[in-house]
């Protein structure tokens, strides 16, 4: 029977020194995929490696064997102590390793709950796993079952649709302000670090009018260049209070860089044009009192990060939903994973079938030597029909009961009485099965 | 009402009342649009019987049925439902159902209170000076309508951002900026028919009377809403102004729609409007 096992670590259960030695190059990559394929024991595998886990996916006989295959070649590529590492690896196999996938590949494991980048380095992994040749049907089904549920979670929950950084729920904010970004300008107060982390999301968002304003205006030019725009001099801000509509402010200064006569002024001349403030300075660059003004929206750090605490709690709230989802979707893989195990016996019990088939009409036919060409077809298809008949039913139910608890059970009494055991053992049930090739093999 | 009317009446009551409560629930902005899509579909189908019961009374009386509060108010809630699927069409403005639903069944099932037998017109009513002006101003209140719920929901956005409230349901709402955008689009609409409206009116009121402008209580009110969306046309187009203020103007102006629809009509108006 084929076994699915999954090694990795992860940002749970590793800290990054350890995670960075246990992280694929390309061309580790490459040798290790081509380890597995040279590997006997090893049918099919798959790693995914990103910065905040790796992973190997092996399916091969279900003894210990392909586990320390992967293990070796762990040991051998990443030139380590596997012993060592031992405590940090966590190990499932079958029905857990698979809903490990799917849990991974929907962003349930992530470090941001439901972020959506994993999906994508899924694909990738299996991919290049794929193009190593070391896919065949199982994981050809596994990985896009978990790709299609992971899918489905993002289209039926709201799990990725807010913010779960700072930066981000800047944006997030700014989009409920203004209809679009990209005519919008940004004013920066202060060229710090900060402030062009929240530049950098704005922008990649389409903002593209990029005013910075600092008392050293060298460090103002340089951070206005890499976005495209311009510095103005600290003293003009005022001037640009009423040209921006969305302000950035990040100084360093010990008192308040803006003040509530100031906004209020700059107000007046916009004539009710919604301003969005944002202070990401501690301490706070914009009295707080002018969040009282009319059509000011004004965001300091705190109310920043209080957005995204409520944002992750609403995602954890999602995550339940999602859960029921991947459930949905495991039970559906289970089904199609155990048809499988059976496709083995239904073959051994055809062969027998016919084995026996043929013998009785070449049997049969010596004796009926008078019968004519048409009439020997005739008697030909007649046997067949019986012989399909009669395994018509038995097949439905060795597929019915492949998905219960003891189908073992059934199976064994099914070679028992039909004396199966040599046929369904000669018939290696992983390996002589075809590989997918690209045609399908590709996960959209 | 007869038989047949009624319960035609009453599927489509039930059908408005079904979009408005996938509306509601629909309000989580999760990207699956299944429920919004039943919603709509509902809406269409309420939509449509509503048509058929208007158009069957035209077809009793030979006559469009405007002459009644019950009438005018179905052709109201059937203006507002074309407005509202028109507005989501073109702009891709899904929250607004949930905002204008509980409204519009709240509009079809008041005026089953106001149910009467309809009233087969004397001539003077049956001038098509009068005809276009009652459609026109039905047409511009529900326009405003919509855009005083649009009002309300820019009034929405502003308090949770204010608050620093960032729930599910702002993020199902689309930007200030958008709403001010669709305010502004609405108003300019009705304004226009409100204009035509009180043309169209006086028009009539000349062919009947021998004079434009009689100060009847509607009339005045009538003149009052329209200095109120001149004013907001005026703040919004002229001196460029935006923001909450505005929205609050326009939420003003609907106002004095409301009460010149509702409370001049019953308690101020004896002359020709004592009808509509």
């Amino acid at each position: 029977m084929t076994e699915i096992l999954v090694v990795g670590i992860n940002h749970k259960t590793a800290p990054v020194a350890l995670r960075e030695k246990l992280s694929f190059t390309d061309s580790q990559l490459a040798r290790s995929l081509a380890y597995c394929k040279e590997c006997s024991d090893v049918g099919e595998a798959v790693i995914l490696t990103t910065c905040n886990r790796t992973e190997i996916y092996a399916a091969g006989r279900e003894n210990n064997s392909c586990l320390e295959k992967v293990m070796s070649m762990l040991a051998e590529i990443k030139e380590i102590d596997t012993a060592a590492i031992r405590p940090s690896l966590y190990q499932f196999t079958q029905q857990e390793a698979v809903e490990h996938l799917f849990k991974v590949t929907a962003g349930l494991d992530s470090m941001i709950l439901g972020e959506t980048q994993i999906l994508g380095q899924v694909k990738e992994a299996y991919t290049k796993a794929n193009d190593a040749g070391c896919v065949n049907t199982v994981f050809h089904a596994l990985f896009r079952q978990a790709v299609t549920s992971a899918k489905r979670v993002q289209t039926e929950t709201a799990i990725n649709q807010n913010a779960a950084s700072v930066s981000y729920a800047a944006v997030e904010l700014a989009k409920k302000i203004f209809r679009r970004l990209d005519d919008r300008t940004v004013l920066v107060i202060g060229a710090g670090k900060m402030s062009e982390l929240a530049l950098r999301h704005l922008y990649d968002q389409g903002v593209k009018r990029v005013v910075v304003v600092n008392r050293t205006k060298s460090r103002a030019d340089k951070l206005a260049a890499c976005f495209g725009g311009f510095s103005e001099d600290y003293e003009n801000r005022q001037e640009w209070l009423v040209k921006a509509d969305i302000v950035i402010s990040s100084t360093g200064a010990p008192h308040f860089v803006l003040k509530k006569e100031e906004i209020a002024s700059a107000m007046r001349s916009r004539r009710g044009k919604p301003i969005f403030l944002i202070d990401i300075a501690v301490p706070r660059d914009i009295d707080p009192q002018v969040n009282s003004l009319e059509n000011v929206y004004l965001y300091d750090i705190d109310d920043l990060q209080a957005v995204v605490s409520a944002n992750m709690k609403e995602r954890e709230q999602e995550a339940k939903k999602a859960q029921v989802i991947l459930n949905e979707e495991i039970t559906a893989f289970q089904v199609w994973f155990k048809t499988q195990e059976v496709v083995p016996l239904i073959a051994a019990l055809r062969r027998k079938a016919e084995g026996i088939r043929q013998d009785e009409l070449t049997h049969s036919l010596q004796k009926l030597s008078a019968l004519s060409e048409k009439e020997k077809k005739y008697v030909d298809n007649l046997t067949r029909a019986i012989v399909n008949r009669i395994l018509r039913e038995p097949v439905l139910r060795i597929k019915e009961f492949a998905v219960e608890d003891n189908s073992q059970i059934y199976a064994a009494s099914l070679c028992h009485l039909f004396d199966l055991n040599e046929d369904v053992n000669s018939q290696p049930d992983w390996q002589e099965q075809p590989a997918v090739k690209d045609a399908e093999g590709g996960l959209s | 009402m007869s038989g047949t009317g009624l319960a035609l009446y009453i599927l489509t009551l039930c059908l408005y009342f079904a979009a408005a409560v996938v509306f509601l629930l629909d309000m989580t902005g999760a990207e699956n649009n299944n429920p919004f899509k039943t919603g709509r579909l509902l809406l269409i189908g309420g939509l449509m019987l509503l048509t058929l019961l208007i158009f069957s009374r035209s077809l009793t009386f030979r006559y469009l049925p405007l002459l009644t509060f019950h009438e005018t108010l179905l052709l109201l809630a059937w203006v507002a439902t074309l407005v509202v699927l028109a507005l989501e069409r073109a702009y891709q403005f899904k929250a607004v159902y949930s905002f204008m639903m509980p409204l519009l069944f709240l509009a079809l099932f008041l005026a089953l209170f106001f149910a009467a037998a309809g009233v087969n017109p004397a001539p003077e009513l049956r001038s098509g000076w009068l005809i276009s002006h009652i459609v026109s101003v039905i047409m511009a209140y529900g326009t405003f309508a919509v855009s005083f719920v649009v009002s309300i929901m820019y009034l929405v956005v502003d308090y949770y951002l204010k608050k620093k409230k960032i729930s599910s349901l702002l993020l199902g709402l689309p930007s200030l900026d958008s709403l001010d955008f669709y305010i502004y689009r609405l108003v300019t609409v009705g304004f226009f028919l409100l204009t035509v409206s009180i043309i169209l009116g006086a028009m009539w009121a000349n062919t009947v009377w021998g004079e434009f402008w009689r100060w009847e209580p509607k009339e005045i009110w009538a003149a009052v809403t329209w200095i109120i969306y001149a004013a907001y046309l005026h703040t919004r187009l002229l001196s460029g102004w935006q923001g909450r203020k505005v929205a609050l103007l326009n939420s003003f102006g609907f106002a004095t729609v409301l009460f010149n629809y509702v409370f001049v009509r019953f308690f101020l108006t004896g002359g020709m409007h004592r009808f509509f």
